[in-house]
Formats: C-alpha cells, sequence, structure tokens
C-alpha cells in the first residue's frame, strides 16, 4: 500500500536491494495488521543507550528490536554521522526528533515504517477517506467514449464499468487507491488517485501483449505471470490461411510444435507433436481440451469458431493434467459472445487445389522394351493405349466453405452461434470431403453469485478416401499403372486392369471403382455452473458430453472391378458408436492483498467412455442394385464388441506472486484409470516452477530499452496412458469356429497375455527460459530450453511369432528429448505502412536410452521388410538398410557394402542409413498491411531431415513386371555402361529378382525443405463506403497455399510420413504417399 | 445466502468424489471378450478353447492354401502363375529372399499362433475342477490338442529344420519366448511325444458319433497315420516304425478303405468317405468355406466358362507333371486333379500368345470356388498315403516283393497294371512316382523329393521352358532354371522373425 511512499528508495547494490526486498515481502504479508495498528506502532517505547555511534547503527537497533523498519535514499540521506542517545520509555518520535536534530533530514512514520527523507521535501500521508470519483473514458483512436469498460479499484473486488457515454462513478476508500480501466483491445491503464474526484482516461488501442490472457488447464493467467512454456495461436492465424483444419494454422506457428501432414488427402488430418516424440508405441499426440473438455477427435472442429490456441509444451504446465499431458497439450477456446450488439457475419471462399509436379514415366512403347527385356509377354497388337495415369486419376479440385455465425449478449447474456459447410474435393479423383458445423456458446448470469453457460456443437462428416501408403494403392499405380491401357474396356462395362496383373485394376479403379465412405457425426457439448461462493472462492462445475458415430459404407458392384466381379459382389457395413461424459468439479481461490496474489484451485474428476463396434462383410449378391450389405448371399464375418474405459482425477494447484514481481506455481495431480491393474492403476504427477521478472527490480528500472524480462524455470512429471481398455487383461476372443459333425460349433481365440504390472509412462521434464520484450513491446523475444525423459515406455513391441503373438505391451524402456526453442515477434514498422514479423525456430535431439529386448524394427514395405530401427543409443526415426555404392558397370547390380564377401550380402551388412528427425524446424510469418490493404506471407520449413523413398523401390526397381517412372531408361544395359540405375531385376541371373531394390542408401534422400506455405492478401472495403450500407466490415481475400517450395527431395513432396498415424518407429518414409497440393483460395467476409 | 452456496456446492463435491473414487467405478471387466484368468473354468469352455484349437485348419491361410503351394508349387508339379506374382514367383523359382517375403512370414506365423492355442488346450485342462468335465473327456482333450500340436510342428520342422520348441504361449517375456532353435531331431522327438500323448488319449471314433465327427477330429487313426509320416520324414528315419504305425492305420478298427472310385475323392460329393483320416469340413457359401480354392481355380460365369475378366491362378499345373500323368497312361487321376481349359489370359508356360484353342490346366482337387466361399473338403490324411509310405518301408526294410504288392494296392484301383519295378531301386523309383502321381496337389510332393533325397536332381533335371510372344509369334522355349540346391531344402527363417529373436539363427544359403 505504502508503495509510492517507497518506491526509489534504496537504490545502491542489488545485493541491498535483495535483503530489502525480503524484508519488504515480511512487512507486506503484515501490511493488513500494520495499516489497521498504524497508530498502536507510534505508541511503542523504546529504552537502550548508545554512544557516538553512526545514526544508521541505531536505526539497526531500532529495527532489531521492533517491528519498525526505516526506509531512505543513501544519495539524499547522510546517515553516517555519529550522535549519542540515551532512550528511557521513548517513543518512536521522540527517538527520530533527537538523532535527526540538525541533519536536514525529515522523517514520516506510516504505520510500522518509517521514512527518511530530506527536509523541505514532501511525504505523502496516509488518509482514509471515503471518496466518490467519476470520470469519462474515450478512445485515442476514435475520442468517442466507450462503453462497458471495466474500472476497478486495484486489489480490491470494488468494481464498476462504464455507462453508454463512458462515464462511470466509484467510491474508493483510500486516496493512494489505484483504478484500473480495463476493455478488450485496448491498453489497461492504471492510475492513482490522489486528490483527484474527476479522471478523464484517455484508453489507446493496443497490443497488449504483456497483459493478455492466456488460457491455461483449468483457469487463465495472463501471459507476463506466466512460468511455465506456453505458446499462443490466435484467431488471426486462421483467418490468415483459410482452412478445414485447424492443425493447418498451428504449423510454423509455434516454437516445439510440429505438424506432421501424413497425407495430401484433405481427410487425412494431420499430426501434432510437442518437443519431440516421447514415446515409441503409445499415443504422441497431445491432449485436446475445447472449452475445458477434453475431445476424442479434433478433425472435426470447425477452425472457424476458434478464438485462440494454448499449447501447453512443458511438464509445469500440462502437468495438472496428468497422465494425459505427457505429449503436451491444446487447449482450444471457442468464440464466445460479448456485452456488444449482435454482430452478423458471413463467411465464404471457394478454392482450387493441384498437385505440385508430375512425375515422368515410361509412355507405352517404352513400355512394351522393358516389358519385352524383363521376359514378359504379351500381344502388344491388342493395346492402343498410351495412357499417362497421373492425367487420368489428378485433377483441379474445387473447394467452397461458407459460415454464419451471429454473436453478441447484453450485461447478463451473452451467445455466440454459427453454422458452415465446406466442401472439399481431394486432387485425386472420387477423394473428397464434406462437412457441416454446427456450434452454439451460451453464458448467463443468474445473479451476484450464479452463472451458468453451455458449449454445444454438432457436426456431420462425409469423406470418401483413397488408398495409399501400400503397394496396390492409387497413388502408387499412377505410376505403376500400364500405360498400354484404358480407363474402361472396349464394352465400357468394366474397369480394365493391368495386363501382366490381371487382378489389379487400373489407378481410375481403385480410386472410384467401389463405393467406399465414412459418415460420422459428433455431438458434443458441456454444461456448467459457476458460483461465487466467496469473493474469493469460486465452484464450478461441469459436465461434458461427446456422443460420436461412424459409419462406413463400402461397396464393389459384381461387374465393374476385379475384386466385384470375383467375390459376386462384396459389401461392408462398420458402425462405431463411441460415449464420453466428464464431471468436473473445482474450487478456485483468488486473492490479492496488497503486493500478494495468490490463486489456488482444488478439483475432482472423474470420466468414463464406452464405445461400441459392429461390422458386417457379405459378398455373393443377387441383384447388383442393391448395395448394402443385406444384398449378399454369403456372410464372411459379422462382429460386435463393447469396450469401455474409465478414469478419475484429483487435481491442485497453487500459485503465489509478489508485485507482479515473483513467482511461483505448484499443480499437482492424481490420476486413476481402468486401463492399468489395481496394482498400479494411480499415477501422481507433481509440478513446480518459478518466474522472476527482472524488469520489474528497481533496478532496473532505467533500463528503458527492455520493459519486460522475464526469467522462468519449471520442472515436472506427466504421464502417458494412451492404451487401449483392457490393456493389461489377458484377453481371448469368442471367435474361431470349426465344423464338427456338419455343425458350426464354437470355439475361443487367444489375443493378449496378462500383464498385471502394466503401468503409467512417466516423463519428466525441465524447462529453462526468458521472455523478453523490448523497444515498448514491439519486440518479443522467447527462448526456452528444455529436457524431458520419458521412463516406463508403453512399448507395443514386437515379440517373437513363435510364442504364438506377434507384439506384447509392456513398460520398457527409457526416451529422451533435449532442445531449444526460440520465438521472435516483433513489429518492424508501424504507422500507415505497418509490418509484423513472427518468427520460430526449434532444435529437438530425439535419443533412445533402453530399450528393454534391445531392438524393434518397424516400418514394413511390401515385400522388403522394415525400413526403420528402434535401439539405445539412436533417435526414433533411425533408417535402416543396406549401404548402396552404386551400379557395377560390369554386371548393372547394385555394389552393396558386404562386410564379408565370401559370404556375400548378409542380413548383417545392414546399418543405420539416415535419420527422419530435422535438425531444426522453422516458421516465419510476415504481415504487412497498408490502410485497407494486408498481405500475409508464411514461409515454413525442416532442415536436416532424410527420407526414404520407398516410393521409388518400386517405382524404379524393375523387379515387377508394372510401369516405372521415367528414370528407368536410364538402367543398365550392357557391360562397361555407367550409369546409377540398375538393369532390370525380374530375369537377373544374379541373385534374388530383386536384390538391386533392397532397403539401401539409394533411396535415402535429403528431406529438407523451404516452403512458402501461404501467401495472402486482403482487402477491407473503407468504411466510409460501408456506413452507408449499415455494415461494419467486408473483407475480400485471396490465398495461395504452398506457392513455392525449395527442395532437393526426389518424390511428390517431401512432407510425408506414411506411417506417421501407425507408428513412431518409422517417419520420413514415403511409400506411394498422397501429395501435398498447391492450392487457390479466394474468399469474403461480411459482418453486419 | 452464501452459506446456502457454500453448503451445498461443498455436499455435491463431495458426493460426487466418494461417488466416483470407489474402487468400482474403475474395476471394468472386458464386455465384448473373456480374460485369461477365466477363460478355462468350465468344462464348455475348454470344449471352445479346443473348438478354437481345430479352427486353425479352417481358418488360417496356410492350411487354406500355403499348406498345397509351399509343397507342390515350390517342387515340379506346378509353376506360380498367379499374374507373376512377387512373393510366391521367388517361391517357385528357389531363389527365396533372405530380407522378407510375407508368405513365409505368414505361414511360419500362423503356425506358432495355432500351435499356441494347442497350448492353452494342453496347461488349463488339467486345472479345470469343473465336474462336468469327465476323466475320460479330459483325458481326451489333452489328446486331441496334443495331436494338434504335433500337426502344426510337423509342418515347421519339414520346412524349416530344426525350430523353436514353445511349449507354453503362455509369456512375452523376452528371456523366456526368446527361444533358440532346437535341433531337427529334437523338435522330431517333441512330435513324436505328443504323438504317444494322443495315440494314449484318443479313441479310434469317438462315441455315438458319425464320420462327421470322426474324420474332421483327432482320432487314433489320426495319430499312427502322423506318426508314420514322421518317422518316415525325419532324418533319423526309422522304417520300422513307419511299418508299424502303417499297419496301424491300415488294420484300424476305425475301418480305413480305399475308395472304389478313384474320381469321387474330388468330385465334391463324396467327403468324409472311408479312404479319409482326417480332412478340413468347409461349409460353402459360409464364413465356414474355404476361400483359398478360388486362388487355384477360378469360380466359372454361369455359362462354364472361364470369363474373360478373370485372372491366371496360382499352382498351374507343369508339364512336368501332364507328362507323368501321359507317360503313365493314368487318365483316371490325371482327369481328377487337372482341368484343361480356355483362358482369356497368355500363359507364359502353356500358352504364352493367349491362342484361343490351346488350354491351360488347372489344379481341381477342389473343384467349387464358389465365389471364394468353396465348400469343398481338404484331405489332410489320407489311406492312399499311408498305403504308399508303407510300401516304401517295406521297400526300405528290404521287402522289395511285399512292397510291390502294396504299391499295387493303389494301381489297381485305377486300373493300371501291377508294376514292373523288381529291384529295391528300381521299386524307390516307382513308389515316389506313384506318390506323384496319387497324391499330388495335397500338399505331399515337396516332402516326398526332400526325403528320397532327390530334390536337387530332379529339379535341376527338369525341362521346363517359358515363353514369350512377340506381336503374335512365340518365341523359342527359354529353359527355366531353378538352380536348386540341397541349402534350398529349407525355408529361410523370416527377417521378422529374425529380427524378434535375436537368439535365433538363419538357415545356412540365405
Amino acid at each position: 500500500m505504502k508503495l509510492n511512499a517507497i518506491k526509489g528508495f534504496c537504490q545502491n547494490s542489488l545485493f541491498k536491494k535483495i535483503i530489502k526486498t525480503m524484508k519488504l515481502l515480511t512487512i507486506f504479508i503484515l501490511a493488513g495488521i500494520a495499516q489497521a495498528n498504524a497508530k498502536g506502532y507510534a505508541q511503542e517505547k523504546f529504552t537502550f543507550t548508545m554512544n557516538s555511534v553512526p545514526v544508521k547503527q541505531i536505526f539497526k537497533e531500532i529495527e532489531k528490536k521492533s517491528d519498525f523498519t526505516i526506509f531512505y535514499r543513501q544519495d539524499q540521506v547522510d546517515l553516517n554521522k555519529k550522535v549519542s542517545i540515551e532512550a528511557n520509555n521513548f517513543s518512536i518520535d521522540q527517538i527520530m526528533n533527537k538523532i535527526l536534530r540538525g541533519q536536514g533530514v525529515t522523517y514520516k512514520i506510516q504505520g510500522n515504517i518509517v521514512i527518511l527523507k530530506p527536509a523541505g521535501s514532501e511525504l505523502n500521508v496516509y488518509d482514509n477517506l471515503n471518496t466518490a470519483i467519476s470520470g469519462t473514458v474515450i478512445s485515442a483512436t476514435t475520442k468517442l467514449p466507450i462503453p462497458g469498460v471495466t474500472v476497478t479499484e486495484k486489489f480490491t473486488q470494488n468494481g464498476t464499468a462504464t455507462d453508454n457515454n463512458g462515464r462511470f462513478n466509484i467510491s474508493i476508500k483510500d486516496k493512494n487507491a489505484i483504478l484500473v480501466f480495463h476493455y478488450v483491445g485496448y491498453k489497461e491503464v492504471e492510475m492513482s488517485i490522489g486528490d483527484q474526484t474527476e479522471i478523464n482516461i484517455t484508453l489507446e488501442e493496443e497490443n497488449k501483449v504483456l497483459d493478455q490472457v492466456v488460457v491455461i488447464g483449468y483457469g487463465t493467467q495472463k501471459k507476463k505471470d506466466i512460468t511455465s512454456s506456453i505458446s499462443v495461436v490466435s484467431s488471426k492465424a486462421l483467418e490468415d490461411r483459410p482452412n478445414t483444419e485447424f492443425g493447418y494454422s498451428l504449423e510454423g506457428k509455434a516454437a516445439g510444435v510440429q505438424v506432421i501432414r501424413s497425407s495430401g488427402q484433405p481427410q487425412s488430418g494431420f499430426s501434432i507433436r510437442i518437443r519431440g516424440t516421447s514415446s515409441i508405441t503409445s499415443g504422441s499426440e497431445p491432449l485436446y481440451i475445447v472449452d475445458g473438455v477434453q475431445t476424442q477427435s479434433i478433425n472435426e472442429i470447425n477452425p472457424a469458431d476458434i478464438e485462440s490456441f494454448s499449447i501447453l509444451k512443458d511438464a509445469s504446465a500440462a502437468a495438472i493434467y496428468g497422465s494425459s499431458g505427457a505429449n503436451g497439450v491444446v487447449l482450444i477456446t471457442t468464440k464466445r459472445g460479448k456485452n456488444q450488439k449482435t454482430a452478423l457475419t458471413f463467411d465464404a471462399y471457394n478454392g482450387y487445389s493441384k498437385v505440385m509436379k508430375h512425375e515422368p514415366v515410361l509412355n507405352s512403347q517404352q513400355y512394351e522394351t522393358l516389358m519385352t527385356e524383363m521376359g514378359q509377354s504379351l500381344d502388344w497388337t491388342k493395346y492402343s493405349a498410351n495412357t499417362d495415369w497421373q492425367n487420368e486419376l489428378f485433377r483441379t479440385a474445387n473447394q467452397q466453405n461458407y459460415q454464419l455465425s451471429v454473436s453478441g449478449g447484453n450485461a447478463s447474456t451473452n451467445f455466440y452461434m454459427s453454422g458452415s459447410i465446406v466442401k472439399q474435393d481431394g486432387v485425386v479423383i472420387s477423394n473428397t470431403l464434406n462437412r457441416e458445423n454446427f456450434k452454439l456458446n451460451l453464458d448467463h448470469k443468474v445473479n451476484k453469485f450464479l452463472k451458468v453457460g453451455t458449449s454445444l456443437s454438432y457436426n456431420r462428416w462425409f469423406d470418401v478416401d483413397v488408398s495409399e501408403n501400400s503397394r496396390n494403392g492409387s497413388i502408387l499405380n499412377v505410376i505403376l499403372g500400364s500405360p498400354i491401357i484404358g480407363v474402361w474396356d472396349s464394352t465400357r462395362k468394366k474397369y480394365t486392369s493391368d495386363p501382366f496383373r490381371l487382378d489389379l485394376d487400373n489407378p481410375v479403379a481403385l480410386a472410384e471403382g467401389v463405393i467406399h465412405n465414412y459418415t460420422n457425426q459428433r455431438l458434443n457439448g458441456n454444461v456448467y455452473v459457476e458460483a461465487n461462493i466467496l469473493p474469493v472462492l469460486k465452484f464450478r462445475s461441469m459436465f461434458g458430453y461427446e456422443q460420436y458415430n461412424s459409419v462406413y459404407n463400402y461397396y464393389a458392384d459384381p461387374y465393374k472391378t476385379t475384386s466385384g466381379r470375383s467375390f459376386n459382389g462384396q459389401a461392408e457395413l462398420a458402425n462405431n458408436s463411441n460415449q464420453y461424459w466428464i464431471s468436473e468439479n473445482t474450487l478456485n481461490f483468488a486473492k490479492a492483498f496488497n503486493k500478494h496474489f495468490i490463486t489456488a484451485v482444488a478439483g475432482f474428476i472423474a470420466s468414463k467412455t464406452t464405445s461400441s463396434a459392429s461390422d458386417i462383410r457379405t459378398h455373393n449378391f443377387a441383384n447388383p442394385t442393391i448395395t448394402t450389405v443385406n444384398g449378399g448371399s454369403v456372410i464372411d464375418g459379422a462382429t460386435g464388441t463393447t469396450v469401455q474405459t474409465s478414469t478419475t482425477s484429483f487435481i491442485s494447484r497453487i500459485t503465489y506472486e509478489y508485485a507482479e514481481k515473483y513467482l511461483l506455481e505448484a499443480n499437482y495431480r492424481a490420476d486413476a484409470s481402468s486401463v492399468f491393474g489395481p496394482q498400479s492403476r494411480w499415477g501422481y504427477f507433481p509440478s513446480f516452477s518459478a518466474g522472476w521478472r527482472i524488469s520489474k527490480e528497481n533496478f532496473f528500472r532505467n533500463i528503458t530499452a527492455i520493459n519486460d524480462l522475464k526469467l522462468r524455470g519449471s520442472w515436472g512429471i506427466v504421464g502417458n496412458s494412451q492404451i487401449g481398455p483392457y490393456a493389461y487383461l489377458g484377453t481371448v476372443a469368442p471367435s474361431g469356429s470349426y465344423v464338427i459333425g456338419g455343425n458350426v460349433v464354437a470355439g475361443y481365440l487367444p489375443v493378449s497375455l496378462e500383464n498385471p504390472f502394466l503401468k503409467w509412462e512417466t516423463t519428466k521434464q525441465t524447462d529453462i527460459g526468458i521472455d523478453v520484450a523490448t523497444l515498448n513491446s514491439r519486440i518479443l523475444f522467447t527462448a526456452d530450453y528444455y529436457y524431458k525423459k520419458t521412463t516406463g515406455l508403453l512399448l507395443n513391441s514386437p515379440v517373437p511369432a513363435s510364442s504364438g503373438y506377434t507384439t506384447a505391451l509392456k513398460n520398457i524402456g527409457d526416451l529422451q528429448n533435449e532442445g531449444t526453442e526460440f520465438q521472435l515477434t516483433s513489429k518492424n514498422l508501424v504507422g500507415n505502412f505497418k509490418w509484423n514479423s513472427d518468427f520460430n525456430i526449434s532444435f529437438n535431439r530425439n535419443k533412445i536410452l533402453n530399450i528393454a529386448g534391445g531392438i524393434i524394427y518397424d516400418g514394413p514395405i511390401d515385400e522388403r521388410g522394415n525400413t526403420s530401427i528402434a535401439k539405445a543409443g539412436l533417435p526414433l526415426g533411425s533408417f535402416f538398410g543396406y549401404v548402396s555404392k552404386g551400379v557395377d558397370p560390369n554386371t548393372g547390380n547394385i555394389i552393396y557394402q558386404i562386410a564379408d564377401t565370401t559370404q556375400g550380402l548378409q542380413t548383417s551388412d545392414q546399418k543405420v542409413i539416415g535419420n527422419a528427425n530435422p535438425k531444426f524446424i522453422y516458421g516465419f510469418t510476415n504481415d504487412f498491411s497498408y490502410k485497407n490493404w494486408s498481405l500475409t506471407l508464411f514461409i515454413q520449413g525442416v532442415q536436416g531431415n532424410d527420407i526414404l523413398n520407398a516410393t521409388r523401390i518400386f517405382t524404379e526397381g524393375m523387379w515387377e513386371p508394372r510401369n516405372q517412372s521415367a528414370v528407368v531408361l536410364q538402367r543398365w544395359t550392357q557391360p562397361g555402361q555407367i550409369t546409377n540405375i540398375p538393369r532390370e531385376d525380374l530375369t537377373n541371373p544374379n541373385g534374388n529378382p530383386h536384390d538391386n531394390s533392397l532397403i539401401s542408401t539409394r533411396y535415402v534422400e535429403n528431406g529438407s525443405y523451404l516452403r512458402i506455405k501461404s501467401l495472402s492478401l486482403a482487402y477491407n472495403l473503407p468504411a466510409q463506403f460501408l456506413n452507408k450500407l449499415k455494415i461494419s466490415r467486408i473483407r475480400l481475400y485471396a490465398t495461395a497455399e504452398n506457392l513455392l517450395t525449395f527442395t532437393k527431395y526426389s518424390g511428390f513432396d517431401p512432407e510425408v510420413s506414411a506411417f506417421g498415424s501407425s507408428t513412431n518407429i518409422a517417419p520420413g518414409v514415403d511409400f506411394g504417399t498422397y501429395p501435398q497440393t498447391r492450392d487457390v483460395i479466394f474468399g469474403l467476409s461480411v459482418t453486419f | 445466502m452464501k452459506n446456502y452456496f457454500f453448503q451445498k456446492t461443498i455436499g455435491l463435491f463431495l458426493l460426487t468424489t466418494v461417488c466416483f473414487s470407489c474402487r468400482k467405478f474403475l474395476d471394468l471387466k472386458p464386455v465384448s471378450a473373456i480374460t485369461t484368468d477365466n477363460a478355462y473354468t468350465t468344462a464348455p469352455n475348454i470344449e471352445a478353447a479346443l473348438n478354437g484349437a481345430y479352427s486353425s485348419f479352417m481358418g488360417t491361410n496356410y492350411y487354406q492354401w500355403q499348406y498345397i503351394e509351399l509343397s507342390d508349387m515350390h517342387s515340379d508339379n506346378a509353376y506360380n502363375g498367379g499374374s507373376n506374382d512377387a512373393t510366391f514367383l521367388p517361391i517357385d523359382m528357389m531363389n527365396i529372399p533372405s530380407d522378407n517375403n510375407g508368405c513365409i512370414y505368414l505361414s511360419w506365423q500362423e503356425l506358432y499362433s495355432s500351435i499356441a492355442k494347442c497350448n492353452a488346450v494342453i496347461d488349463n485342462t488339467a486345472n479345470v475342477t469343473d465336474p462336468a468335465l469327465t476323466d475320460n473327456r479330459r483325458t481326451q482333450i489333452i489328446g486331441e490338442a496334443s495331436f494338434l500340436r504335433a500337426f502344426h510342428y510337423y509342418q515347421l520342422v519339414k520346412q524349416w529344420g530344426g525350430v523353436p520348441i514353445e511349449k507354453h504361449s503362455n509369456s512375452t517375456d523376452p528371456s523366456v519366448i526368446r527361444i533358440a532353435r532346437s535341433a531337427d531331431t529334437a523338435v522330431y522327438n517333441f512330435i513324436v511325444s505328443d504323438l504317444e500323448v494322443a495315440l494314449n488319449n484318443l479313441p479310434d471314433a469317438y462315441d455315438g458319433a458319425d464320420a462327421s465327427t470322426n474324420k474332421v477330429r483327432a482320432t487314433k487313426g489320426a495319430a499312427n497315420a502322423l506318426l508314420a509320416k514322421v518317422w518316415a520324414q525325419r532324418p533319423d528315419r526309422d522304417y520300422n516304425k513307419v511299418l508299424q504305425y502303417c499297419n496301424a492305420v491300415i488294420n484300424s478298427p476305425a475301418g480305413y478303405s480305399l475308395m472304389t472310385n478313384y474320381a469321387d475323392l474330388f468330385d465334391g460329393n463324396h467327403y468324409l468317405n472311408s479312404e479319409s483320416i482326417l480332412e478340413i469340413p468347409y461349409i460353402g457359401g459360409t464364413a465356414q468355406g474355404c476361400w483359398g480354392t478360388e486362388l487355384f481355380y477360378p469360380t466359372h460365369a454361369d455359362d462354364g466358362t472361364i470369363s474373360a475378366d478373370q485372372w491366371q491362378r496360382y499352382c498351374v499345373p507343369s508339364r512336368t507333371l501332364v507328362n507323368a500323368y501321359e507317360n503313365a497312361g493314368d487318365p483316371i487321376r490325371e482327369n481328377a486333379k487337372i482341368s484343361f481349359e480356355d483362358v482369356p489370359w497368355a500363359d507364359e508356360n502353356w500358352n504364352a500368345c493367349g491362342v484361343p484353342d490351346v488350354k491351360v490346366p488347372f489344379d481341381v482337387v477342389q473343384k467349387h470356388p464358389n465365389n471364394w466361399s468353396s465348400g469343398d473338403h481338404i484331405y489332410l490324411l489320407r489311406l492312399a498315403d499311408i498305403i504308399l509310405l508303407k510300401a516304401e518301408a517295406q521297400n526300405e526294410l528290404g521287402d522289395a516283393g511285399d512292397a510291390a504288392t502294396t504299391l499295387n494296392l493303389i494301381r489297381s484301383r485305377i486300373h493300371l497294371p501291377g508294376t514292373t519295378a523288381t529291384s529295391q531301386t528300381d521299386l524307390r523309383a516307382a513308389i515316389l512316382k506313384e506318390r506323384q502321381l496319387e497324391l499330388s496337389f495335397e500338399g505331399q510332393r515337396w516332402d516326398d523329393l526332400v526325403r528320397s533325397g532327390t530334390a536337387v536332381t530332379v529339379m535341376n533335371n527338369l525341362n521346363e521352358n517359358k515363353y514369350t510372344c512377340n506381336n503374335g509369334s512365340l518365341s523359342a522355349p527359354l529353359p527355366i532354371n531353378y538352380n536348386m540346391n540341397l541349402q534350398k531344402t529349407l525355408l529361410p527363417i523370416p527377417l521378422l522373425e529374425l529380427q524378434a529373436n535375436p537368439n535365433l539363427t538363419q538357415n545356412p544359403g540365405y
């Protein structure tokens, strides 16, 4: 409370500063009491005698004997003069008067604080008043009053808001009170009252970076108060890059966050790795929380409904999510209504996509030559086509999105509702995604004590996908497909098939020959009630529910495709239904007094998930016009299963802040999950963090260049339990029928073995970070170092098939991730022409420390085995294979590095041949604006990673009679020929038919790329024009995605990960992967 | 007001806390699966586990078709066919890559998972306390499971040599399950011990049951038949034992006898016959159908032809085999096993230019593929095989005269004159030839070649050709070189298995 009086004293040394600080801390803890007993202190009596000692020594004696603290500035007051005093039951006044006499120093006692100043200077005097203050708040930009500005007395619950004329009235008790003026979008102003009764405030619109409120687990914090590592991405990122899935908006925007698009299919989604991969076979996706409720699937969320993302990266931030936090947490906050005029916004965009690259392939003549060389025969005269399947399969795809949203409210009720329709076609024919979303967010203040609200969303999703990442997938077959056949046979009733593989349809047939689609519906929502039990204590109870249904339909008619013909029609119907509920009860405590600010959260959470799946497959259709499973006369299989999981958790957090300078936080969560056995069901997850805002220290006050500097550190434990239900139990499925006596008898099929010791995967993470804001927050810089170690990895590891099983889930192995990340945000130009930029770069090093049992291989390529190895000492994502030393000019075969030439090529000659992990990843966003125009340029890249281009094993291998990429025109055909493409391998007399296309360094390529990910130009129509139309805003924009890519990678696209969604061991493999596309989008946004 | 909220909310908080922290909420039991701790407690449970063990015959790729591929296609009886499929061609051509072959790994994995089911039955039956499980039935169950386990291990040992002997399949502990390979004789000893248990525990026929049970379950006859085959096949063979067990089958109270009409065995209407010792009882047009048939022989169009959109099937009968039937003057068995038909594709061995009037042969041991759901059974053990083994044993034991008599039992059925061979060597060759003709496409040929020590010479002396077609004109014959050697009589241990089990060693030559 006496801050103003004390400011500026004792600026002599850091050391002294700290000592004083500690004293201050004590003082302020007692401050409330001190005020009440101010008179009492003044009446305290002292008895002592000191002869010829410096004045300051007497002060020390007083401080020692009493609760008084004496403040002064050394440059103003000389306390080295020696005096004598004989105090006999003296009051503090008496002592002061005696020892300060004739020294040109005056004093003031405030409570138990004694302030010394040169005689004649004015001292603030504490006055206890009840003062009515009023005033007007106007905007600096518009010079108009702002209604709805909250005006609060700092450190108290006392507050009000401005009326429609921007006027406010507030009563305060204390002349020293500080009023805080807060309005969204404007810089917060703090104003000391003093003797004023009428205060006029001008609020400046400003990007209040430091005061920005950040959503954290079970609460919010101001950015400046955060002690853990959290990245925030605002809805601006979504606006700049209109897209159907929000993951794209996170790409390259936050340091330490890698968004991996494993495929270019619009429905394929994305996977996110926060600070590397911290599990080997257990889930590695972060936890997604939408408006406080964990969500089971993120693909269906409508990005336009999102207000902001908080990405909790370190253990301290994520520990409140305990066992779900090990991979980091993405908190998604959707838009909510405000106390403002109802706004209606209509958004629409229309876009076009194309593949970025055309891979040259052999034409029909070159194909015939190669096939003949490979010993294949055919009556070539029967075939006249010359088809490049890329032209048949790839198209210019259209995407459209329409969204209507309404939001608004009054002082007690706010609402946001929206509906949207998306239709996005893929660049491969038949590939499409349709989505409809509906969203409603509602908040209502019942009275002073009670607030209720809901978040509801419903969406419907329909998609048709395309087979990829396999040998017989559509994408690989655009190259492998025979060029001598057309799409349809001469009757036009059925698709052609490969003349050398008559059971394999042409690529167009693979993509569109059969009906196959997914229809998903999701209803999710929550209701909450918040009760202000005490001014400092709030109870919140939330109940969330999610119902998710998904239907898969497949039908191959009996004529068009080979599969349909050979089964005389084939159909499948799969249903999945998922119900999830969560009940969350929390108590929130927040208390500010003087400079102390304490918050605490305690809560209890329970949740349960029930999933049911059924599937029926039939064939032999009597009538092809029936496309549903009931039309098939033979039931090939029918299953229906239900699984459940439940969890309970206790959470707690306490934060302490002193003077916005010293920040402490501790979290503790206990989690129990039904996926573990009773012995190891509970997991315990503590974390601690601390921050020091050095810039708030007095000694920093003169360094004006840096307006904020914060050091922070954190440590914590988080867990991972992303494993299947009943994982600890050995299970036996009731399937495996036999026929005895002509009757079908039911049998058992052992599925898995019991492991009652299965327990939580544990990740310990330490983070040290620094946040700097300079040049009046025009430049913001954040740097973090982290080390995280995961132990007891939940590993679904391959076991010898001789055990009767092929994989088993166990807690084996340790893994570490260590890295640094930097984020730099700057306003390079302000004024009419604005230029903001945001750059982030992350370095992560992953290392497997230990895998019980030694080695795991994964990333299976048809007919070639695994691409990747996991072993202690190696990073996850190490490629494993032979070392190719080029083509032998004499034989035309690949020369492999062989350890023992007498033995020939052995499996022991395989080595680690590449690393899929980038050395660093980066993103660079530049926003330019001039008047109504704005331009956003977003560059993103990864550097130093390898890609195993397994596609080339099939497109350049020449070991089966399929068409090949045009590079095989350089193949070896005669002795002495120097080339890097070996001979055809099907009739190779030397060794095995595919020895030349083993997984080897031949297919390891540099995967680095730099990409102009997006370039967006927008124009806001002038206000004068819009005012006449009574429209608030019209924004027109054009966006180009994946405009330019700089890479040495030879495949369709370097952004690939064939096994990205199925295993962490084998990232960075290209195996007939659907390529990313180049998109151009035109959009319009109108707000009424 | 404040107190009201306070009390109510705290109360609610405590209520939910108490409610959900109870252990019951977290102790969820599977809804749609049984757990290993309660799966094997009652008599019906153990019967279900045994049914599951039998289902391996029906449900695995191995017994649906790879059993045939790895014998008849691998050997001189058939070409790969199958649209140049890259997985099976190397098996036909004796150049199986050591790195990975999906078919080899799948067979290995399926056989061991079949063994795991048998192990579960054997290990758990002893612990069942349900009085409904009679001692007699308990003994039988152990006998049946032991027989099945022996059958699967026999498949493993004859294809890969010594393999790991997994007796329990109840652990995932690397130190327990990373089992090194045993010597092949040790695996055979284990098989023999299982079969001796089966022999002691199993009946000749189940009480009150007819052929539809006795021919599809393990019986004393089946155990004797397998013992005869095992003692003949193992490297330290004992033809006295072969003879002993063959005679036990031939003289069995179960009354096995040769079918009069050979063609009836494979016409689809005479399964569960007197000649059958063990067969897989597929039911066509149901989930219990055999899809593997479709890979050998296509479902025909309604007019009985192979329609123009069909594709080349696997296991195409070889010229060697067709010539063998023709040289032997044996149309009965040839017609029962092989069907020559017009096909809409080119066949590199039989009709490279796809000329319309040149027919291509199919393996038609199962004649009704029925759109991937055939009801045609597969014989696993058949009396004719045992009679020929008996002849082999008699001959090897120096009893050429009786051997010829036994051999002629098989020849006379298909109206062929008695063998002209009299010396042990000639008879040995005659019996081997007879087995090829009698048992073609029944998964026997590869084992016969290996057992007789003729695999290398037979495969390398084949006079097989393939052809190419250039604009309608057939090329000169291109001799097929199989490059067979002794090491190739064993399959490679799958790379995935070597990677998962560092204690394994690869077979030489891979």
